[in-house]
């Protein structure tokens, strides 16, 4: 059986961006919100009253041709950006030959990335262009935008861009495509990048998640604020698995690419492994487009088939703050690992991130293998904890020899990942 | 910045390959721009300037000087610094 290591990390977000500075940004709880803005609330009153930005997405300085820039969205542009760290923490030798990135060791690398929605500002501009006589009949608070129909609006719109461009800037040629999950899809992506390489389809794969849902005026975040999934929270701080969470902290978006490898291959390359993944499961509530199944049946039989009879030491919890999927999940943890003393380590980074959406999963993946790593397990911000989990709520030394991540996205899709240390007996 | 190098500039932002860009630098044939690469400077301008530039008209340009000119013509406004119009 081939086995699949992680030997890259290139996570891209607002609490930090390249491996270092974000795995002390987790340990530190360093939390990134913002009020909203005035102009958020031209003819909507939010009920959230904090969001977390997206991380700077300014290409340039990453060695990608400047054109780059003008006909990519920021998805596409935090994808390059998290792919460009990936690749280089894993140590791959890139080469130029004139505006372009060669990779001579990744030819038929593949590429599968998770994203939740793609951004949708430049539809709507091009939208409002195409239907608007003259400037006169765009609503005068968009002044301070620039309306035009963008003739690039379809490759920039369509969601397979931000793959896309992660294959065309390093002219890597196996396949490339995205997996769509919702808040899933990160975890999605890794899972199937895992089972090709697993099956031997591949060798290496650019794997991980990307979403950046940033407008001018915030009326995408309102499509969340409305279902009143978003925390309300004095201070912004989503506080998952309290008993007085009220909903998760909106991410504008962030990304985390990935470097799944088989194992000899990385071996006989001399690189560094990060940890193994052991297993991959998904399953599906086929309950609700939105709400979790309160019986939590999927989610219990998603942590059962993870964990079998092994001892977990850690689990990232998908955690979201969101008060009653937090209710389901605690259920779920409890009945499948037992009482508080049997459970494994467990948080959420989604305290810390909040919800990127797409990138979640990659980025709680990341954070499971940096544990695993490091022997670290982070902590999170708990007001009145649930008695039934075994949360960390500051920082910890500890052994982490097998973890789990999990996530769960609407529409009801269930993924986790397995972890373990590469050098296990 | 004038309005030829604004023009230059966009070009150059636009390309695929790095090049160095005249006002006498022919679109197609100097630059062996495709139909892709065009629909990125026509894009471009058009975002730049705030106007649609009608696809046949612009079949008709072959140097960053015949851009320059018609955009002279089109808006007479638009010789140095001007502010952009922000919509055709």
């Amino acid at each position: 059986m081939r086995r699949v290591v992680i030997t890259g990390l290139g996570p891209v977000t607002s609490s930090g961006t390249g491996k270092e500075d974000f795995w002390k940004s987790v340990l530190g709880n360093r939390i990134c919100l913002k009020n909203i803005p005035e102009n958020f609330e031209i003819g909507y009153k939010y009920r959230s009253r904090y969001y977390s930005p997206h991380p700077d997405a300014d290409l340039s300085g990453y060695g990608f041709p400047p054109y780059y820039g003008k006909v990519t969205q920021g998805e596409d542009k935090l994808a390059l950006i998290a792919s460009s760290l990936a690749l280089k923490d894993a140590g791959f030798q890139i080469d130029k030959e004139g505006n372009r990135f060669v990779l001579p060791e990744l030819r038929s690398c593949g590429v599968i990335v998770g994203i939740g929605i793609s951004s949708l500002e430049n539809g709507f501009h091009s939208y409002l262009a195409h239907v608007a006589r003259d400037r006169d009949e765009i609503p005068q608070s968009l002044n301070s935008v620039k309306i035009h129909y963008n003739r690039m609006v379809v490759p920039m719109l369509m969601p397979n861009s931000v793959s896309s461009w992660i294959s065309i800037a390093y002219g890597l040629k196996g396949p490339s495509y995205t997996v769509n999950a919702a808040c899933a899809s990160g975890i999605f992506a890794i899972g199937n990048a895992y089972q090709s390489i697993r099956n031997g389809t591949e060798d290496v794969i650019l794997t991980g998640g990307v979403e950046c849902l940033s407008d001018s005026f915030g009326g995408v975040m309102r499509g969340f604020d409305v279902l009143g999934v978003l925390t309300q929270s004095p201070d912004g701080i989503p506080y998952p698995f309290s008993k007085t969470s009220t909903g998760f902290l909106f991410s504008q978006g962030a990304a985390c690419i990935l470097v799944l490898e088989e194992y000899q291959h990385a071996v006989k390359r001399g690189a560094s492994v990060y940890a193994e993944i052991i297993d991959f499961q998904s399953n599906s509530d086929a309950y609700n487009i939105v709400q979790m199944d309160r019986s939590g049946v999927q989610i219990k039989r998603l942590l059962h088939n993870l964990k079998q009879d092994r001892r977990i030491d850690y689990l990232n919890a998908h955690g979201s703050g969101t008060h009653v999927n937090d209710s389901i999940e605690a259920e779920a943890i409890a009945e499948v690992f037992g009482p508080k003393e049997r459970q494994p380590y467990i948080n959420s980074t989604k305290g810390i991130l909040g919800h990127t959406l797409g990138a979640s999963g990659a980025l709680e993946t990341a954070v499971t293998a940096l544990s695993i790593k490091e022997s670290r397990v982070h902590g999170h911000r708990v007001h009145d904890p649930r008695e039934n989990l075994n949360l960390v709520e500051e920082s910890i030394e500890a052994s982490v020899n097998v973890a789990m991540s999990t996530s769960y996205g609407f529409g009801g899709h269930n993924a986790g990942v397995l972890l373990s240390r590469h050098d296990r007996p | 910045m004038s309005l030829e190098e604004r023009v230059k500039k966009i070009i150059e932002e636009n390309l695929e390959e790095k090049a160095e860009i005249t006002l006498e630098t022919d679109l197609r044939d100097g630059l062996n721009l495709d139909s892709f690469a065009m629909v990125l400077i026509v894009n471009a301008l058009e975002e730049e300037f705030g106007i649609t530039i009608d696809d046949q008209s612009f079949r008709e340009i072959h140097t960053v000087s015949d851009i320059v000119q018609a955009l002279k013509q089109r808006c007479p406004e638009l010789q140095e610094s001007q502010p952009e119009r922000k919509m055709s």
